[in-house]
């Protein structure tokens, strides 16, 4: 099999697990969840009576998108944990595993296949609901995003799924009954998403940068050093990037690329790498 | 494969589950597994793997699978080293099928299928496979709609795609009625006939010695017996027993049967007066039978039931291991792996 067959085949297995995904009911609370939190930070956010922050302007739509990107952050990376916290434990349990194992497929192509199965499920809606979103900005400002805009937010919103699906399945493959895999899944997400402030804090506090003023250039510098080792941090580091003046972030973006190729290396090649010694 | 080679051949296979060693998890110590196991399998044969649970079989099943890599000895398919043949083509000359897969998701059998038949690359079609396994009517069903027998039919169907040299079924009669058991062991006489090699996992040795032309019996991941029934009941001295029911005159013990039989004790038994087991080292020919029948009947007594009893599990593994069927029952609450035969035991043990 040529390496062009190969991955028509790793495509092919992607499409099974993506539609297996899309009919479960946990798509329904997915499309659910993303439509509020996209569809509806679009509409209120780009509401030129809203104010959210005094320090972001949201004057350009893409501004605007930048702030929805918290919501993205917030519902489509509780997609990936909703549709694979069980991902490969599940097929553990079930039995399934032990036959996909046994067949005469690299163990490295089945495992892309899952993941790319994944990040298809979760990031297709997430795609159609911000195309939505985008949209509902246009009703509101009278104004589009451009197309260099809206590629270069989505480009950071595909890999921040992407990472969020390989930590997904790495955690899934070591859990190893449904309660594992559940503390596993949310406690990752939760680490990222709801306690990364805080973890930032108590380092910053024990560097001995100064805590009481969150505000402080000094802290903001910390802060977007830390984020460097979150893939959330990384992922509003990118989208920062494009902002203009104040909003723009103080480091230089070649350290938030290069974080960014880290993330999209590493948790992939732990998972792949775990996969290749799953047993069933 | 050609004259007598076997298709799938065993030497010395050892492997040992790392388990982790509290309180340092990271220093994984060997827990059980299957240890120096010899086997032989050839062409169109189906062998019985037997054993308590824990005894190892589905750790042999899933070792000549390739889902875990043996630590010593070699495993040889059609004649060729396994590691030889490399992953995808020594895959293709196997079939497995796992114990209860409880298939679940919102997909059909045709698209689970045919997912499975797209990981081998194979262009055969679900459909044909569904149809054998007769799953023509449920091709559309949802799997979590299935009955635990649909869904072991569907784990068969995964197994025969690609038509496989050697079919590897673990405890596949589970979840089965006894008529789906029945049409179960026809396909698999007809599927050996044809020429395909069989291994199947039971731990009823009632239920095994019904298609199976061979046996092996598992115990602490080691192999006691292994051969024909017959072959292992003489190996073992055990024989099958003749179990006898019924009222009137009955024989007083077992000197009324001639030299070489042994009698249970007698006791009542389903509304019958009297009940009792004769045993006798080679087993009963059918003229003995008759002269048992003819000398109880003879003697004023009426027979309502005479039959042949085969050994259980538990009879040929205290048979091998010499211990009693309260020690080998409590075998499988460890997952230590202790010789029965040899003492070798490793320092990371």
């Amino acid at each position: 099999m040529n390496r062009l067959e190969r991955e028509k085949r790793i495509l092919n297995l992607s499409w099974f697990e993506a539609r297996q995904h899309f009919r479960s009911p946990r798509m329904l609370a997915l499309v659910a969840l993303l439509t509020l939190f996209i569809g509806g930070g679009s509409w209120g956010l780009s509401d030129p009576n809203s104010t959210v922050t005094a320090q972001l302007q949201m004057d350009t739509p893409y501004e605007v998108l930048f702030l929805v990107s918290l919501f993205v952050l917030f519902s489509s990376t509780l997609g990936v944990v909703l549709l694979g916290f069980d991902g490969i434990s599940r097929k553990r349990l079930t039995g399934e595993l032990a036959i996909e194992l046994s067949q005469p497929i690299d163990r490295t192509d089945l495992a892309r296949s899952q993941l790319q199965g994944l990040w298809f499920a979760v990031f297709i809606p997430t795609f159609y609901i911000t195309l939505w979103g985008v949209v509902l900005i246009f009703i509101q400002m009278d104004a589009w995003p451009t197309a260099g805009e809206l590629v270069y937010f989505l480009i950071p919103t595909a890999l921040v799924i992407y990472w969020y699906a390989c930590i997904q399945l790495l955690a899934s493959s070591v859990a190893k009954d449904l309660g594992s895999s559940v503390t596993l899944g949310v406690g990752v997400w939760m680490l990222f998403t709801l306690i990364w402030l805080l973890v930032t804090a108590v380092i910053a506090s024990l560097m001995g940068v100064d805590v009481t003023n969150l505000e402080s250039i000094e802290y903001n510098r910390f802060s977007e050093i830390v984020d460097l080792f979150s893939p959330n941090g990384v992922y509003q580091l990118l989208l920062e990037d494009k902002l203009t003046g104040e909003d723009g972030p103080t480091m230089d973006t070649a350290y938030i690329w290069t974080a960014a190729a880290f993330w999209s290396i590493i948790p992939s090649t732990l998972f792949l790498a775990r996969f290749k010694r799953l047993k069933p | 494969m050609s004259g007598g080679e076997p298709v799938l051949q065993l030497s010395e296979v050892t492997f040992r589950y790392r388990v982790p060693n509290w309180p340092k998890p990271w220093k994984k110590r060997l827990g059980a597994g299957i240890h120096k196991v010899n086997l032989e399998v050839h062409s169109g044969s189906i062998l019985g793997l037997i054993g308590p649970n824990g005894a190892g079989k589905t750790t042999l099943l899933h070792t000549i699978a390739g889902l875990h890599r043996h630590d010593t000895g070699d495993i040889r398919l059609m004649g060729h080293d396994r590691e030889m043949l490399g992953w995808a083509n020594a895959q293709r000359h196997i079939g497995l099928m796992p114990e209860r897969v409880n298939w679940s998701g919102t997909s059909t059998p045709r698209e689970a299928l045919q997912r499975i038949v797209t990981m081998r690359g194979e262009e055969q079609t679900a459909e044909e496979l569904l149809k054998l396994v007769g799953m023509r009517s449920r091709m559309d069903t949802p799997l979590e709609n299935m009955s635990q027998g649909m869904r072991q039919r569907l784990s068969l169907a995964c197994a025969l795609l690609g038509s496989p040299d050697i079919l590897l079924l673990d405890e596949p009669m589970n979840g089965l009625d006894p008529v789906a058991q029945a049409a179960f062991r026809r396909l698999l006489r007809n599927l050996a006939d044809s020429g395909i090699t069989i291994i199947v996992s039971s731990h009823n040795l009632q239920e095994m010695e019904l298609f199976v032309d061979s046996l092996a019996i598992l115990h602490r991941g080691q192999m006691v017996a292994y051969g024909s029934l017959n072959e292992v009941e003489k190996a073992l001295g055990c024989s099958p027993s003749l179990l006898v029911a019924g009222n009137g005159w009955c024989p007083p013990s077992a000197g009324s049967f001639g030299t070489g039989v042994t009698m249970d004790k007698i006791e009542p038994w389903h509304g019958e007066e009297w009940r009792f087991t004769l045993h006798r080292n080679r087993g009963w020919t059918g003229d003995e039978k008759h002269d048992v029948l003819q000398a109880i009947e003879g003697a004023g007594g009426r027979i309502s039931l005479l039959q042949t009893v085969l050994p259980s599990l538990e009879d040929l593994l205290s048979a091998a291991t010499g211990e009693s069927a309260d020690e080998i029952g409590f075998e499988i609450a460890s997952d230590s792996l202790i010789p029965v035969r040899t003492w070798e035991v490793g320092e990371d043990e």
